[in-house]
């Protein structure tokens, strides 16, 4: 079940019950994840560490802040994690509002093992893809950094569907100068076709380029 | 009192005499008569000494002049009447005023008859003397007539009778007595021979019996007619115990009266023996207790009302609580599955985990106790009959109950603290019933805060030992309070301030708490909300 590239996943056990949170770190270790356990949301906030953990496993009823509490506060301070909420009782208006939240699953105690395990994997699936998407847009951060200002000038003008022609008439520079910042542009960006600068352009946010009035 | 038969009379003085005047029958005479006065002063003293063990005197009145003349008055009429003989005979006036005004008609009555019929009388009356000492004199008179017939002299006795009257008062007064004390306790007296006729009943018993005493004492089949049928074989049981076995014996039965009443009663019996150990009669007492059973009926019968009551009170607070108690049990059953699941997949593994196996079933045990637990103090809480006294420990004791309220309080968002003390006297309880009490207050609490939204919503329990060999607890809350008109009506049955309440929780708590010897009582706080104590004593108090 535990794909060996998830195998150093952890997975947050938020329960104030020692019953529940000891029988559930169990499981989820014997499933080949690691696995953290807190009694309340405090504590789990608390706690300092390097890496947030790939999936919180987290209790709706909790003495202090409850549950829910937890996940509007984590979206307050942008800490991503993926939640599986467990209840003890099927409490529907709770359950919308978690899942409208972002849950992962809505699940009932006692909790069905495949039901737990498959919801876990899946939020593990989305934390992977969730970092992978942060790393990937950090990339992209970088290499756009790492070009000069004039060749941003040319990036942008470039997405917007400008032609060098045009672009050296806007910047008041050659047409040739234009081709040199092209060629930088898409090999520091590593772009491999204006497409690929295009959709790069669209992650990174940057706005078209509007022609000044002829 | 029958009179005295009528004196005889004085030995006459005119008599013979000597009229041989020689000096030797002179000498004679004179010792003949030196020796009839030492005898008549023997005889008189004989009398004197009679006269004052008796207390009893004699008197006579000289009736022939125009006026009685007291001619005769002996020592103990001074004695009696409290006169002095250095004084002389008492005037008839003197002697008319020691006598009682209430009685002196009826001595002059006497007197008159006895003169004017010439016959015995006889009177009991009072005199008082100087000193105010009240004496009870019984008279007898007896006219002495001449030849003619004339009544000519009033010869009496007179006896103090004092210490007599003041005795048979002192046994009318105690029979008096022992009258009205068997009508106040319903007790009858009996005394009957071996084969249950009775020979003597007293008032109570005619009364038990239904029997009238002024027809005499009834008849040996009388009574026994009057016994239930279901209990006469019992009750001839039971008088032939007390004739054979020459033992005490008791009894209840029933006793049916002609007008269809059942009454109860309790019978006891017991045999006197004579010198030789032969059973001569069986004395005893037979009680109505008719009203006391029917007392004890009505006083089961509102126990049971009362136990009822608060089995539903309990019922009822345990169905509001139906959803904390499923969870408090879904939380341990949580446990047992995950770690189940957990358990197999260590054994099915690769390479299996044995001790992380032997771990996940070793917490399946302990979280399946748990849930049992939960499960075994509900059951005990629903319970309808009544757990024994017991030593228990308090704080133990308001854990259990916050185990099953953890959830509800938590939904609520109540936060509990439990400041229990730490060497807290053990007391003396009913488990299950205490429960109640702090089910009942802790449920109350959690409810008056349910509005709170400005403050935390805290809920206080605390225990410790108080002078005076008590334990107290006290549940504080921070809700929204009662004014001091709904403090002192909050203990009232049916009083409720809740929408959906019965009323019932606080009277029956407070019913607890007492019959446990404790006190139970509200106080405002200075700040939001209200405290709740109860105390009770200590183990062995």
């Amino acid at each position: 079940m535990a794909k060996s590239q998830e195998f150093d996943a952890v997975i947050a056990i938020v329960d104030d019950d020692p019953s529940v949170r000891e029988g559930l770190e169990s499981l989820i270790r014997s499933a080949g994840w690691r696995a953290e356990t807190f009694a309340s949301a405090l504590e789990f906030l608390a706690r300092p560490r390097a890496e947030p953990p790939s999936c919180l496993i987290l209790d709706l009823q909790l003495p202090g802040l409850s549950g829910l509490d937890l996940q509007k506060r984590m979206a307050e301070v942008e800490l991503e994690i993926p939640i599986v909420f467990l209840t003890g009782h099927g409490n529907i208006p709770s359950s919308v509002q978690a899942m409208k939240a972002g849950a992962v699953e809505f699940l009932t105690k006692p909790v069905e093992e495949e039901e737990l395990l498959h919801a876990i994997e899946e939020a593990v699936e989305r934390d992977r893809h969730s970092r992978q998407q942060h790393a990937e847009m950090r990339e992209l951060r970088d290499r756009y950094e790492s070009l000069t200002a004039r060749e941003q000038q040319v990036m942008q003008q470039v997405v917007s569907g400008l032609l060098n022609k045009q672009i050296a008439g806007e910047l008041n520079i050659s047409e040739y100068t234009v081709k040199i910042h092209r060629a930088h542009v898409m090999s520091k960006m590593y772009a491999d076709s204006l497409a690929d600068l295009v959709r790069m352009a669209e992650s990174l946010g940057i706005r078209l380029h509007k022609r000044s009035a002829e | 009192m029958g009179c005295v038969p009528p004196c005889s009379d004085p030995p006459s003085s005119e008599n013979s005499r000597a009229n041989k005047t020689t000096k030797q029958q002179l000498k004679l005479l004179l010792e003949i008569t030196a020796e009839l006065k030492d005898r008549l002063e023997q005889e008189k003293l004989y009398l004197a000494e009679a006269q004052a063990l008796s207390h009893t005197g004699s008197w006579a009145w000289d009736l022939t002049g125009d006026n009685p003349k007291l001619v005769h008055w002996s020592e103990e009429m001074f004695r009696i009447w409290g006169f002095d003989p250095q004084d002389g005979l008492p005037t008839t006036a003197e002697i008319s005023r020691r006598i009682v005004p209430q009685d002196l008609d009826n001595v002059k009555e006497g007197l008159e008859k006895s003169i004017h019929q010439k016959v015995d009388t006889c009177d009991d009356f009072r005199i008082m003397l100087a000193d105010g000492t009240v004496k009870y004199l019984h008279t007898n008179r007896h006219p002495v007539l001449n030849a003619a017939g004339e009544v000519v002299k009033l010869f009496g006795t007179s006896i103090d009778i004092t210490e007599r009257k003041r005795n048979e008062d002192a046994l009318r007064r105690s029979e008096a007595y022992l009258a009205e004390t068997q009508k106040l306790t319903h007790t009858g007296t009996f005394v009957g021979d071996r084969t249950t006729a009775p020979l003597y009943w007293s008032e109570e018993l005619f009364r038990i019996f239904g029997f009238d005493p002024k027809d005499g004492l009834p008849a040996r089949d009388q009574p026994l007619e009057r016994i239930h049928p279901e209990d006469l074989d019992r009750f001839k049981q039971a008088w032939a115990r007390a004739v054979q076995e020459k033992v005490d014996s008791d009894l209840e039965y029933r006793i049916v009266l002609p007008d269809g009443t059942v009454k109860n009663v309790y019978g006891l019996g017991h045999p006197v023996l004579n010198a030789n150990g032969e059973l001569i009669e069986v004395v005893g007492t037979t009680v109505d207790i008719t009203e006391r059973k029917r007392a004890e009926k009505e006083r089961e019968r509102l126990r049971q009302l009362e136990a009822d009551l608060a089995h539903i009170n309990r019922v009822s607070v345990m169905g509001e609580l139906a959803a904390s108690i499923a969870h408090e049990v879904n939380q341990p059953l949580s446990g047992v599955v995950s770690n189940g699941s957990a358990c197999l997949r260590w054994l099915t593994r690769d390479s299996p985990d044995i001790e992380e196996a032997r771990e996940a079933a070793s917490r399946i045990v302990r979280d399946g106790k748990r849930a049992a637990e939960v499960i075994a103090r509900i059951r005990a809480l629903t319970t309808r009959t009544a757990t024994p006294r017991e030593k228990l420990d308090l704080n133990e004791t308001i854990r259990e109950v916050l185990a099953l309220i953890g959830d509800k309080a938590k939904r609520k968002s109540v936060i509990i603290q439990a400041r229990f003390a730490d060497d807290l006297s053990p007391v003396s309880g009913d488990r299950v019933q205490l429960q109640q009490v702090v089910l009942n207050l802790v449920m109350n609490a959690i409810e008056a805060m349910s509005s709170v939204v400005e403050r935390a919503r805290e809920l206080v329990i605390t225990t410790r030992d108080v002078d005076a060999g008590q334990v107290q607890a006290t549940v504080e809350d921070s809700g929204i309070g009662l004014d001091q008109d709904t403090i002192g009506r909050i203990f009232e049955h049916f009083y409720t301030t809740k929408s959906g309440g019965m009323g019932m929780g606080l009277s029956i708590s407070r019913s607890i708490v007492q019959a446990h010897g404790g006190r139970l009582w509200a106080a405002a706080k200075d700040g939001p909300g209200t405290i709740f104590n109860f105390t009770l004593p200590r183990w062995g108090e």
